[in-house]
């Protein structure tokens, strides 16, 4: 995959993070505070490590990693540490934005200079120096990811210079769109003027752009014809631009702090719904309205990215860890195109780690078990992904040896977090929840990429601090199965409107297997419950308005029967009243005290600034 | 001194001119003896006594020779006199056959014989009369006869006249009843057509007040369109103060508004403040100075949008008011209008009262021209009737007249027999010679 | 201790500001079926639903007819959570009194546990 896209967004998030960490080094202060800006700065470090290895900097994740260490041990030493710590912390730091910069400019990495710091910062730690030079030659420290600007898939570079139309508003909104969908097209190489500029909402209406595209030249003109803001442009084929000219930038880039991101988006939104509340009609209102849309967006899919960021990660690390234990295992990513928050991404990285970690390394058995058990030699590691509504459902399923609840029991009474008649009294499905309970994950050795502290223990309680579960199950012998289920906090969901009652509910297209209308004629009752007959099936029906204890006036024809899958498997209708139409919403969970209400997915936030609540059917209580 | 006399009482009657006879005896006598006694009076100065008692004495003594004289003289006259009266006496009584004896030769004896030539002329006279008399009866009574005769029938002409006259009479008066029945029709045609002259000054009366009143009207519609427009004229500017008061607290909401926005970022900004530490300190003063100022303002814009209230309030009211004057007004230019209307119906009502009281009047004018007519012919009749009967009635009057006067004649002649009887009977009483 | 205060009926109240993210004025609430009889409904706030929960009806007070009613929103642990203010609110400073109450220009308030308010919430009953 090719990352280069993110490299800008990296690259600005990692000099955020290195300049407050530096600022923070350079001032740590004495006891509670230096607590407080230690903290901090393992924080940003983390993340910078973990971004680094995201973007296959295995180097740079490296060097963090070895800080961080560093910065944990200081931290929870407390001691008067030996002198030269901080400036080595310093010059860590530093050298970690040297490889920044170099990253963003696709330059090889100094690893004599990276190797020296590590070794310094190890020493420190009492740890074993760093290999110098033997760094893996892997994209993160070389030229890295970026190819040369006119690869081989793009078919050439041109210079399109583009009329943005006058007679609309927000001239340098639109040039921002312009060059939004420009990017789609090809590689941005050079953007005149630049996106700075065009924030401060200078504008003349005159845009140049050098793009890489991946498309042939005619294609490319149709397609940039086809961009609803561009009045008139030109195209030329230019050269494309050589790897090492460092002297102009690559690109210009936004640069946007991510809680800045968030004030944006959340600004937006009020935006929308503040226009949707305004009566007045216009033109100008429906244009500013689409413009915000378009924004709001344009934003949100800067928010949002593929699971496969993550999961080329978790494969690496599946396949490092494999190989180190000689064990074969094989990564299996279902969903990486599904699009995930970046922020909830972030921070469900380590867990997943966690996760596939245990997977290879305790549930796969070596070849020879798995031969003797008649299973493949490569055991499978399967991690999916999928979202429904507002719920985002991630599964780690390994085909190893699974759980045994008694070795679970037998472990837990061991390192005394159980007594024995708890033990007894505790049934076989509820004991896999052992694993979760502190201190029950053994202390081991911390590689590379481990979290640290990080024991399914963490791994729950981060979930759940994310407004998720945990399920946990397993059949001995057969595998385990890990499935985190989280709410999404922002998604984008194809529903369907309908209404019962009154009231308006939106019900996701997901969760629906089709909609019909029912006629009386094919309705029986028996036991008191009513029965759809479609064909061979008999489907059970509930209207909506007994389920939710609804008392409003009916209205429609009624008849409508939204079809789909109970929590059971098993096969529902829900009677509806009306069904309005089809509406794409941001689904949003319900927030405390509500939040756990079953039967919901999420309320979403309509244009005029509306609520209507996102069912989920499976989970709708039925009697 | 010519003493006083004595006084004779003569009878009247007896009148003559000259001295008579007798009275120059009587004259004589008495002066002789007046002279005398003067004589010795005078002479005789001491038969004057004293002055008081002589005067007195010569008194008496005239008195008493004065009176002896006159008795004498008179005792000669009277003595005459007294036997004249004894004979007339008788005469009176009747007989006139009675001779006067004549004595002497003075005046009593002239008389006498006067007399007694009188009452024998008398005595001829009288026997005249009495055969005078006598045939005076007897043509009276014949008279008498014949007027009787003539009376009957000049009383039978008379009854007949007077039937006839009566008839003319009864004929006049059916006339006369159909005339002063046709006055009566005239009269009540004219009193029909007074009060249609009446009516007429009546409707033209009503009619110039009802012009007079539709001008007024009129007037009164023009007033009042005059007084809606300036009220509806004040009812804009009320509207547009009325307009700007809500202005006035369309932008005090606006302010109120703001005021609570101001006050809960206030109190968010201090949220905000809060969370970011000491350095924010001062930011939370600010904050709260601001929330105290959008209280503060927040105070003002009541204020203000109370005492807009009432301003609105009252304009309200005053609008109210106008509009109802207004009402008001636009209902009284109906009434107005319908007034005038009404003055105009009761125009074009008494014009064709009006018309129709002249074409009466007119009527009544002809029907009394024509009853005039009638009643002139009736008078022409009546006075036809009335001369024929006047002259059937002057016959008759004049029958009747003769009559009377052949009554009266008749009643005459018995008068005159009668009168003739009673003389013959006066005269009878009269012892005459024959 | 910077404090938010209001008043219910006649009981002065208080939340500390820390908990609290935002005060808004109240707008319209959509209601849950199915929800605890404690909580009213959803409302909107910067483009996303809060959970507003009905403040008098927790403390056992009569709810409150009148216009003015404000919406406070809670910060973080309890994001989304809303509790709803019949009354005006002010902020200000307060000086700790014993058990939990506070005293603000001299008068008493009782300080809220949001925590608990949410939690005691989301019970069905």
């Amino acid at each position: 995959m090719d990352l280069t896209p993110y490299l800008d967004l990296f690259v600005a998030e990692a000099r955020d993070h290195l300049g407050a960490a530096c600022e923070l080094a350079g001032s740590l202060g004495e006891g509670e505070a230096r607590d407080a800006a230690l903290a901090q700065l393992f924080r940003h470090v983390h993340s910078i490590k973990g971004m680094a290895a995201s973007m296959g900097f295995a180097a740079m994740s490296a060097l963090a990693h070895d800080a961080e260490s560093l910065m944990d041990r200081l931290r929870q030493t407390r001691a008067v540490p030996e002198p030269g710590t901080e400036r080595v912390l310093r010059d860590a730091l530093a050298c970690l934005e040297r490889m920044v910069d170099r990253a963003e400019r696709k330059d090889a990495v100094d690893d004599a200079e990276r190797a020296a710091l590590q070794d310094g910062l190890r020493r420190l730690l009492g740890g074993h120096p760093a290999r110098a030079g033997a760094a893996p030659l892997d994209p993160g420290g070389s030229a890295g990811p970026a190819r040369a600007a006119a690869g081989p898939e793009s078919s050439g570079c041109f210079k399109i210079a583009v009329i943005v139309r006058r007679d609309r508003s927000f001239p340098a909104v639109r040039a921002a769109i312009v060059i939004g969908k420009l990017a789609r097209l090809g590689k941005l190489v050079r953007i005149d003027p630049p996106m700075a500029a065009l924030r401060t909402g200078r504008f003349d209406g005159r845009l140049a752009v050098t793009i890489a595209a991946h498309l042939p030249a005619r294609a490319l003109a149709a397609r940039v014809s086809a961009v609803e803001e561009i009045e008139t442009f030109t195209m030329v084929p230019v050269e494309a631009p050589r790897s090492r000219d460092a002297s102009a930038p690559v690109t210009a880039s936004l640069r946007v702090r991510s809680d800045r991101l968030d004030a944006l988006l959340e600004d937006v939104l009020e935006l929308m719904s503040s226009l949707g509340r305004i009566d007045a009609a216009g033109r100008e209102i429906e244009t500013t309205r689409r413009l915000a849309r378009r924004a709001y967006d344009a934003l949100v899919e800067m928010r949002l990215v593929p699971f496969e960021v993550a999961s080329q990660r978790l494969s690496r690390e599946a396949d490092a860890l494999s190989r180190r234990l000689g064990k074969g295992a094989a990564v299996e990513v279902e969903g990486q195109e599904v699009k995930l928050d970046r922020s909830l991404l972030e921070r469900i990285i380590d867990p997943l780690l966690h996760m596939v970690r245990n997977a290879v390394d305790h549930g796969i058995e070596s070849a020879e078990t798995r031969k003797a058990a008649r299973k493949p030699a490569v055991g499978r590691v399967r991690i999916r992904v999928a979202r429904l509504a507002s719920r985002l459902s991630i599964t780690v399923e390994d085909d190893g040896r699974g759980l045994d609840p008694r070795r679970l029991k037998q472990t837990a009474i061991e390192r005394g977090l159980l007594t024995p008649a708890e033990a007894v009294r505790l049934a076989d499905p509820a004991a896999l929840s052992l694993i979760t309970l502190p201190g029950f994950t053994t202390a081991e050795e911390t590689t590379e990429v481990s979290g640290r502290g990080v024991g399914m223990d963490v791994v729950k309680t981060t979930v759940e601090a994310l407004g998720g579960r945990l399920r946990i199950e397993s059949r001995p012998g057969r595998g385990t199965r890990l499935e985190l289920s989280l709410p999404a906090t922002v998604a984008l969901v194809q529903t369907y409107v309908v209404r019962a009652a009154g009231m308006s509910f939106a019900v996701p297209l997901a969760s629906l297997g089709r909609m019909a209308s029912m006629d009386d004629h094919s309705t029986t009752w028996r036991d008191g419950r009513r029965y759809w007959n479609v064909g061979a099936e008999e489907i059970p029906v509930w209207a909506l308005r007994d389920v939710l204890r609804l008392h409003g006036p009916a209205e429609g024809r009624g008849g409508m029967v939204l079809i789909g899958e109970a929590a059971s498997g098993a096969t529902v209708g829900i009677e509806v009243e009306e069904i309005v139409g089809r509406r794409e919403v941001v689904v949003r969970p319900l927030p405390p005290p509500v939040s756990g209400l079953a039967g919901y997915s999420g309320a979403a936030v309509l244009d005029d600034g509306g609520i209507v609540l996102v069912l989920d059917p499976a989970n709708l209580p039925l009697d | 001194m010519d003493a006083p006399g004595p006084r004779l009482h003569i009878p009247a009657g007896v009148h003559r001119s000259g001295v008579t006879i007798v009275q120059k005896k009587l004259a004589a006598s008495f002066l002789l003896v007046s002279f005398l006694c003067t004589v010795v009076a005078v002479a005789v100065p001491r038969l004057q006594p004293d002055p008081v008692w002589s005067p007195a004495l010569m008194v008496c003594l005239d008195l008493a020779i004065g009176l002896g004289g006159a008795w004498l003289v008179s005792w000669l006259v009277v003595r005459r006199i007294r036997a004249l009266a004894s004979a007339a006496s008788v005469i009176s009584k009747g007989d006139l056959t009675q001779a006067v004896a004549v004595e002497g030769a003075d005046e009593t004896a002239e008389l006498a014989r006067a007399f007694s030539t009188m009452v024998g002329s008398l005595l001829g006279v009288l026997k005249e009369v009495r055969e005078g008399a006598e045939s005076i009866h007897e043509s009276a009574r014949s008279l008498s006869r014949t007027s009787s005769e003539v009376n009957a029938a000049t009383e039978g002409i008379a009854e007949a006249a007077h039937a006839i006259a009566c008839g003319a009479d009864t004929q006049a008066d059916d006339v006369a009843r159909t005339s002063t029945l046709t006055r009566d029709l005239t009269g009540s045609v004219n009193r029909i057509a007074e009060s249609a002259r009446s009516v007429q000054e009546a409707a033209e009366d009503a009619a110039a007040r009802a012009n007079a009143g539709a001008a007024a009207a009129r007037r009164a519609a023009e007033g009042i369109v005059g007084v809606s427009n300036a009220v509806n004229a004040s009812a804009d500017a009320v509207d547009g103060f009325q307009g700007q008061a809500d202005e006035i607290g369309k932008i005090v909401t606006f302010i109120v508004s703001l005021a609570d926005q101001t006050h809960l970022l206030a109190i968010n900004a201090t949220i905000e403040a809060s969370r970011a530490g000491e350095e924010a300190r001062g930011f939370a003063v600010v904050a709260e100075e601001v929330r105290r100022l959008a209280d503060h303002v927040r105070g003002f814009a009541d204020q203000i949008s109370s005492v807009t209230e009432e301003i609105r309030g009252g304009s309200h009211s005053i609008a109210r008011s106008i509009r109802d004057g207004v009402r008001a007004a636009g209902e009284a230019r109906e009434l107005v209008d319908r007034a005038a209307a009404s003055f105009d119906a009761v125009l074009d009502a008494t014009r064709g009262t009006t018309e129709r009281a002249r074409g009466i009047a007119r009527g009544a004018e002809e029907q009394r021209r024509l009853a005039g007519q009638v009643d002139e012919a009736l008078e022409r009749i009546v006075r036809v009737a009335r001369d024929n009967a006047r002259g059937t009635e002057e016959t008759s009057n004049a029958t009747l007249g003769q009559t009377a006067s052949m009554q009266a004649l008749s009643a005459a002649a018995e008068d005159l027999a009668r009168t003739s009887d009673h003389l013959k009977n006066l005269l009878a009483t009269f012892r005459l010679r024959d | 201790m910077d404090l938010l205060y209001f008043r219910l009926g006649a009981a002065p109240y208080a939340i500390p500001l820390e908990r609290v993210a935002e005060v808004a004025p109240a707008g319209p609430i959509h209601p849950v079926p199915l929800s605890p009889p404690a909580v009213l409904g959803l409302a909107e706030r910067r483009g996303r639903p809060i959970a507003v929960i009905d403040l008098p009806r927790l403390l056992d007070r009569e709810p409150a007819g009148g216009t003015v009613a404000h919406v406070v929103r809670l910060a973080s642990p309890l994001d989304g959570a809303a509790l709803w203010v019949p009354s005006e609110i002010s902020s200000g400073t307060g000086t700790p009194a014993e058990a939990g109450h506070a005293s603000i220009d001299g008068r008493d308030h009782l300080v809220l546990d949001t925590e608990a308010l949410v939690k005691r919430a989301a019970a069905p009953l």
